[in-house]
């Protein structure tokens, strides 16, 4: 009997809520996403050290795996990836999580100057000393055969 | 917030269970840009990208975080995440930005555009009604490119082959003919064995990275940076044995005139050795700080080898243009034959600097428009990859002790085979005009010691066959 009336509602649930699932985004995918995909995202944050939020390597599976659900729900509900909620979202979770992290050095970059200095510098000073003792020892040969 | 949203997903969940991988979320993406895609890609390169895409990403929110607010009066669309690039507050109009390097067909030379209208909203497509940035330039003229990457591949090939072809067979006329044998010939030799392996590096960089698909394994990774390596060594040691020449001119006609044969171990030290320098750097430098795949990305890390290289042109152009003042102001007046000689081996070095070097001294002016960039490579690939096939004509082919060797070599075949007697010579040749460098310096010795020698110097001596026979006042040279 309650697994009866247990049906019946969720039938009545999905009578009334059918014009909300089949319509165009609405507000609701950004309650959506704050609800269901930044709970797991909360979870794997607190596993880790707070200092450890702002290291890419740590963060970045928990954050692709935030990104994906957000696109999912946006799928799901027949909104399309990315719009002004998500962007929204995506501030929020920075501001709270990210506020003092680097700016850039995620992707793939040339070293600072003062690392590439020494490396492009010494090369070329080694160049003109051997050019230099191959000269002088040439000069030194004379005579020999 | 109500109970609603709740009870919508979970119902959402009971309807529906499909679960996205996430390489999903990527090709869905990648396919609203380009329906057409047939280059493929393996899961290694597509978690590159996706990295890269997420990468971005992060940077971006932190960015529209950081960013003041826009100041200037009038509506203007709001900075957003378009799912690839990021966009700041732009005022009403078209805001572009160059395309990213996601995906291998997505040219970043090419320009993405967003348009932003009078009333401070972000353009939508007309079909789908979403917010929509233009990134069909970064794949239209991808086919194309192709096709021109081909045909550049082709010509590395064939340019390569023909470069080990001729310089394998100068070696051979080098080694046979024992009379063209001095110390300037040895380092030839070197010069040619090292444009060799470079073309040999090369061409195996083009078959096996360029040509295979897979490109994720580790043992693939490990070989293909091995090879990188190498081409960088090679490259380096080409540049080096050209300095090499230019020293050993250097030091005959103005260091240690009166040298008869200098010690070539040094030589050997600054061509062979030294490379092995900058190539190791150039990889310890590249292991820490920009591993990608197969060292593809252009990166300054790259003037870890050219900086030696230019070095090298520079101190070389120093040499022989000192070189010359010397044999133009100097020796002209009292040596006047001998000069022609080393200004005709000074010409030949000469022109292999303007010749190896314009490769690099070209490319600050690459072109920006796709036409001439097309046509600029098209030159670059015959230049660089034809240069060895170059260095044996110039060296070699067009040499006029070469072309006499060769030609009395013919006669005497010729003239065998139709006596059809058995002529008993080796490789030694008679010189009755020709004479080359180092025979120049022992002449020029002799003139200096007194005019009695002069006549010492008919006949051979020793068997040594660098020996010229010459007439006292005949001294002439018909070539390089």
């Amino acid at each position: 009997m309650a697994s009866v009336s247990w049906r019946h509602a969720l039938f009545f649930l999905v009578v009334v809520n059918l014009p909300v699932l089949t319509l165009a985004c609405s507000s609701h995918y950004g309650n959506a996403i704050e609800e269901f995909c930044l709970i797991k995202f909360k979870l794997d944050m607190e596993v880790l050290d707070q200092q450890q939020w702002c290291s890419w390597e740590d963060t970045v599976e928990s954050y692709g795996e935030l990104t994906n659900c957000t696109f999912l729900v946006a799928l799901k509900m027949n909104c399309f990836w990315p719009n002004r909620m998500v962007d929204e979202f995506f501030i929020r979770v920075h501001r709270h999580y990210f506020h003092d992290c680097a700016l850039s050095g995620r992707l793939l970059h040339d070293p600072p100057n003062r690392i590439l200095g020494p490396f492009i510098v010494v090369p070329i000073l080694v160049t003109l000393l051997m050019t230099a003792l191959v000269v002088w020892r040439s000069k030194r040969s004379e005579g020999i055969v | 917030m109500t109970r609603k949203p709740s009870l919508l997903l979970m119902l959402i969940l009971l309807l529906d269970t499909e679960v996205c991988q996430c390489e999903d979320v990527l090709v869905a993406a990648r396919m609203s840009v380009d329906e057409m895609n047939d280059i493929p890609e393996s899961p290694a390169d597509l978690s590159v990208t996706r990295e890269q895409i997420l990468s971005a990403q992060f940077e971006c929110y932190l960015k529209i975080m950081y960013e003041p607010p826009r100041r200037d009066p009038g509506p203007y669309c709001n900075r957003t995440w378009d799912g690839w690039l990021c966009w700041g507050d732009s005022a009403p109009g078209t805001a572009f930005q160059q395309c990213p390097s996601y995906f291998p067909d997505f040219e970043p030379s090419e320009i993405v555009t967003k348009v932003c209208d009078s009333d401070g909203h972000w353009f939508r497509h007309p079909e789908s009604n979403r917010l929509w940035s233009n990134y069909t330039q970064c794949s239209a003229y991808t086919k194309q490119k192709l096709k021109l990457t081909l045909v550049g591949y082709y010509l590395a090939i064939v340019g390569n082959v023909l470069s080990i072809i001729s310089l394998i067979i100068s070696i051979c006329i080098f080694s046979y003919f024992k009379c063209l044998s001095c110390q300037r010939i040895t380092l030839h030799k070197n010069m040619f064995t090292s444009f060799i392996l470079n073309s040999f590096a090369i061409i195996g960089w083009f078959y096996f990275v360029i040509g295979e698909q897979q490109t994720g394994t580790d043992s693939f990774q490990v070989g293909c940076k091995i090879l990188a390596s190498l081409i960088h060594y090679t490259s380096c040691s080409n540049f080096f044995w050209m300095l090499c020449e230019g020293i050993y001119l250097h030091t005959l006609v103005i260091v240690a005139v009166f040298v008869g044969e200098q010690q070539l171990g040094w030589y050997y030290v600054l061509g062979w050795g030294f490379p092995v320098i900058p190539a190791v750097m150039y990889a310890v430098a590249r292991l820490l700080f920009l591993d990608d795949r197969c060292w593809v990305m252009n990166t300054n890390l790259l003037y870890i080898t050219h900086g030696p290289i230019y070095v090298t042109l520079l101190v070389n152009l120093f040499f022989l243009l000192n070189i010359m003042r010397v044999l133009i102001t100097k020796l002209r007046v009292t040596h006047q034959t001998e000069s022609n000689v080393y200004m005709k081996a000074v010409r030949a070095t000469i022109i292999l600097v303007p010749l190896l070097g314009a490769q690099f001294i070209v490319v600050p002016l690459q072109p920006s428009g796709r036409f001439s960039l097309a046509v600029y490579e098209l030159f670059m690939n015959i230049f660089v990859h034809f240069q060895g096939f170059l260095v044996a004509v110039i060296f070699c082919f067009c040499n006029g002790e070469v072309q006499s060797a060769l030609r009395r070599k013919f006669a005497q075949y010729r003239g065998q085979w139709r006596r059809r007697r058995l002529v008993t010579t080796d490789s030694h040749c008679t010189y009755h005009t020709n004479s080359s460098i180092t025979e120049t310096s022992r002449v020029t010795i002799s003139l200096e010691h007194g005019s009695s020698n002069t006549h010492s110097l008919n006949g051979r001596s020793n068997g040594n066959p660098c020996e010229p026979e010459i007439s006292g006042e005949v001294l002439q040279s018909t070539e390089i």
